[in-house]
């Protein structure tokens, strides 16, 4: 009487794995800048991956990206390695797919920062 | 229900038709139609399944969902299910049910129907009227309704008892009265339909005893399924029912009553889930008499006095003696009570009565749920569980699906209870079977990163799934609110965090065949557990996309499968419906987004299962709505049946 398509059929249409990688991409931002993950509340009509995206091209320092609640603890190399983060996160969050790498290599990435 | 005007307007149009002689073949218009058309007033039609389908009296043939006879003059079937109908089941809709006169099929299932079940229509043999909002009783007169072979009204609000007359259409084959609130003792007379296939009385309120008479069922060898679970009935299982054994392995279902003694030898071949939940049912598949009757509790619920003590009790003179001293220790306990009250006060008792009875009363039946490790089962009740979120106002994070609580247990014990809405027209039994199915995923993909359920449990309308306590909360919620202690202020605790969950989601996609894809990665999704020397990360809900597929879509709480703004990836359809219409369940509708330049994208049902079409929300502001189109389409016919209009306003205003 009623046709229902296998959900796994249905989900896996739209949700992929690099749909994972690029959440997952927004959350090492947030980690990364402290920020909220939607819309960003000093730059209208951006949401977090735009913003990070608009001030690396901008040329903006490290101290105005990354989260400034623990920077100032933070060591020379703590730093590296939060812009390496950030150098995968934005990987992550490529627009196309196929250039978000896969959470294999990502976990990779994260294992061997800074070496 | 309908106009005055509406009725006139149509009134006009179709004498009109008459008078042009649309119909050269056939004299007058079929009388069905007529009377058909009449129906199309008094019933809402949501959805425009009558107002856009039933127009041409000349063409009754072809009007969705009827079916004519031979002569294309007459309805033989009337089949309307999800199809977003609502209104009265009033005396007048029975009337025109009535003049059908050759009507035997009737399917109006899974709509928003309200009024009583009709017995105007005696030619009718197969009713379907489950999943509705029916109320009142089934009057005496059903028999009158002579050749009804199937009468499926499960899922509705109905009440009274089996009206004795029920037992004289002989023809019954199919009988489902499961989830609504009759009462009453089970008829024995049942037992005389000698083509009874199927009885599904559960999740009801009937009492007394399991007539021995439903034994002679089986002796036709015609019963395939008789499910008499979660009913209050007392009494052993009838040596009667032996026959019964030839039913499929789960064909007989008793579990979740007040069901004592031992369970017919013949039986003990059967699952144990057909008769857990039970006073003091035992001996195969369950323990043997005269031992502990915890395993007959559902699980997680320990034993209380009475389920001990009834099993043992299988000899009259012991039963007398535990219960003489069960009666004494309750009076001891009842004047202890009444000396505690006396002292603390009147006020007091009004405020403890209060508190806890009501609760506590409702939640004696046993909750029906499940604990995946046997260990668990010592410390933790399910009433208590239930109680400690209900009344927590500990909200750990809210997903796109589900809200996650912190429970505190009255041992001291914390946990975290994830709750998830389940639609309200499945029997728990169902979504038990779902849940049920997590157990082996979660011993299969035990994982350090990911947090999964330890157990489950079901209450009103919820799905809660029982976790250990993730005592720091979500990464989300440490770097967005200033919670104290911030475990996360140095970059350290973030980096290893981070990386913790990153090795959650890899196990999802690389060590899982298929890979298994999560539904919502955020940062509120992800949780700090252990102490701040051992903090690790894990990602929670893993086991959703599970829970999704064996649902077949019943969850209320996954409507759309879209993550969470701000996390959702470009160019993958990132549009998130919200469907507004009080439809319940809607299996059968599909939303096509075409797009000018590319193939249609097809929406799941899961996306809309227990939703409607008419309003479209979505929460995410960077899709190029200008390219869509909504179309909804039905997989019965393939074909579209409807273009809204509404929708494409809303596309175009982008």
């Amino acid at each position: 009487m009623t046709l229902l398509f296998p959900a796994e059929y249905a989900l896996t249409m739209r949700v992929t794995v690099k749909t994972n990688v690029f959440s997952f991409g927004v959350v090492l931002l947030e980690m990364v800048t402290g920020r909220q993950p939607g819309p960003q509340a000093d730059e209208e009509g951006m949401d977090l991956v735009a913003w990070v995206n608009a001030a690396v091209a901008g040329n903006l320092s490290s101290d105005e990206v990354l989260d400034a609640q623990i920077l100032e603890d933070c060591t020379k190399r703590d730093v590296d390695e939060m812009e390496s983060v950030l150098r995968i996160a934005l990987l992550c969050t490529s627009e196309a797919p196929l250039r978000r790498p896969a959470m294999a290599t990502v976990l990779h990435m994260l294992h061997t920062l800074g070496t | 229900m309908a106009s005055r005007g509406g009725c006139t307007d149509w009134l006009l149009g179709f004498w009109i038709m008459l008078v042009l002689g649309l119909g050269q073949e056939s004299q007058c218009q079929p009388p069905d139609a007529f009377e058909l058309l009449k129906l199309r007033q008094y019933l809402g039609d949501t959805l425009h399944v009558m107002t856009d389908n039933w127009t041409d009296p000349n063409m009754l043939w072809n009007w969705k969902g009827v079916t004519t006879n031979k002569d294309k003059d007459a309805v033989v079937s009337l089949s309307l299910p999800s199809s977003g109908l609502n209104g009265v089941l009033s005396e007048e809709v029975g009337y025109i049910l009535g003049n059908l006169t050759h009507l035997v099929h009737l399917d109006l299932s899974d709509n928003s129907l309200t009024g009583s079940i009709l017995t105007n229509a005696k030619t009718l043999e197969t009713i379907n009227l489950s999943h509705n909002y029916l109320s009142g009783s089934i009057g005496p007169d059903i028999q009158l309704i002579a050749n009804l072979s199937e009468l499926y009204v499960a899922s509705n609000n109905l009440n009274g008892s089996i009206p004795e007359t029920l037992t004289q259409c002989q023809n019954l084959s199919k009988l489902d009265l499961s989830s609504n609130h009759f009462q009453g003792e089970i008829l024995g007379g049942l037992g005389e339909l000698q083509h009874l296939q199927l009885l599904n009385l559960s999740h009801n309120l009937f009492s007394g005893a399991i007539p021995p008479q439903l034994g002679s069922l089986a002796s036709l060898s015609q019963l395939q399924s008789l499910d008499l679970s979660y009913n209050n009935l007392t009494g052993t299982i009838p040596d009667a029912l032996v026959s019964i054994l030839d039913l499929d392995m789960g064909g007989l279902n008793v579990s979740n009553n007040q069901l004592a003694g031992q369970i017919p030898k013949a039986l003990s071949s059967s699952p144990q889930t057909c008769f857990n939940g039970n006073l003091g049912l035992c001996g195969l598949p369950l323990p043997p008499c005269g031992q502990d009757a915890g395993p007959t509790q559902s699980p997680g619920r320990p034993p209380t006095a009475t389920s001990i003590l009834l099993p043992m009790g299988s000899q009259h003179l012991r039963t007398w003696v535990v219960l003489t001293i069960a009666i004494g220790f309750a009076f001891l306990c009842l004047m202890l009570v009444s000396a505690i009250f006396l002292r603390r006060g009147w006020v007091q008792y009004q405020k403890a009565q209060l508190l806890y009875s009501p609760e506590s009363l409702s939640l004696k039946s046993a909750l029906p749920g499940m604990l995946f490790d046997d260990s668990l089962k010592d410390w933790m009740q399910f009433e208590d569980v239930v109680t400690a979120t209900l009344s927590s106002s500990n909200i750990i994070s809210t997903g796109r699906f589900t809200t996650l609580y912190k429970a505190m247990l009255p041992s001291g014990e914390m946990m975290a209870v994830k709750v998830l809405n389940i639609e309200k027209g499945y029997s728990t039994s169902h979504y038990k079977k779902v849940c049920m199915q997590l157990e082996s995923w979660v011993h299969e993909f035990h994982h350090k990163h990911l947090m999964m359920p330890i157990g489950f449990i079901l209450y009103d309308n919820s799905i809660l799934l029982l976790y250990d306590d993730a005592p720091y909360g979500s990464i989300g919620q440490s770097l967005h609110t200033k919670v104290q202690p911030n475990v996360l202020n140095t970059w350290t605790s973030r980096y290893r965090l981070a990386l913790g969950a990153a090795q959650g989601l890899a196990y999802l996609h690389h060590s899982c065949e298929p890979p298994i894809i999560h539904l919502d990665i955020t940062s509120h999704n992800i949780f700090l557990c252990g102490t701040p020397s051992t903090l690790h990360a894990q990602l929670g809900d893993a086991e959703l996309l599970k829970l999704v597929e064996a649902s077949n879509g019943t969850l209320d709480s996954i409507s759309a499968v879209a993550g969470s703004v701000g996390y959702i990836a470009p160019g993958q359809f990132p549009l998130c419906f919200q469907f507004c219409a009080h439809y319940r369940f809607f299996p059968c509708v599909n939303v096509s987004i075409l797009s000018k330049s590319s193939k249609p994208f097809i929406l799941s049902p899961i996306t809309i299962l227990n939703a409607s079409s008419v309003c479209l929300v979505w929460d995410f502001n960077e899709v190029s709505l200008y390219l869509c189109r909504v179309k909804i389409l039905c997989p019965l016919t393939s074909g579209f049946i409807k273009e809204k209009s509404k929708a494409n306003s809303l596309f175009k205003g982008h």
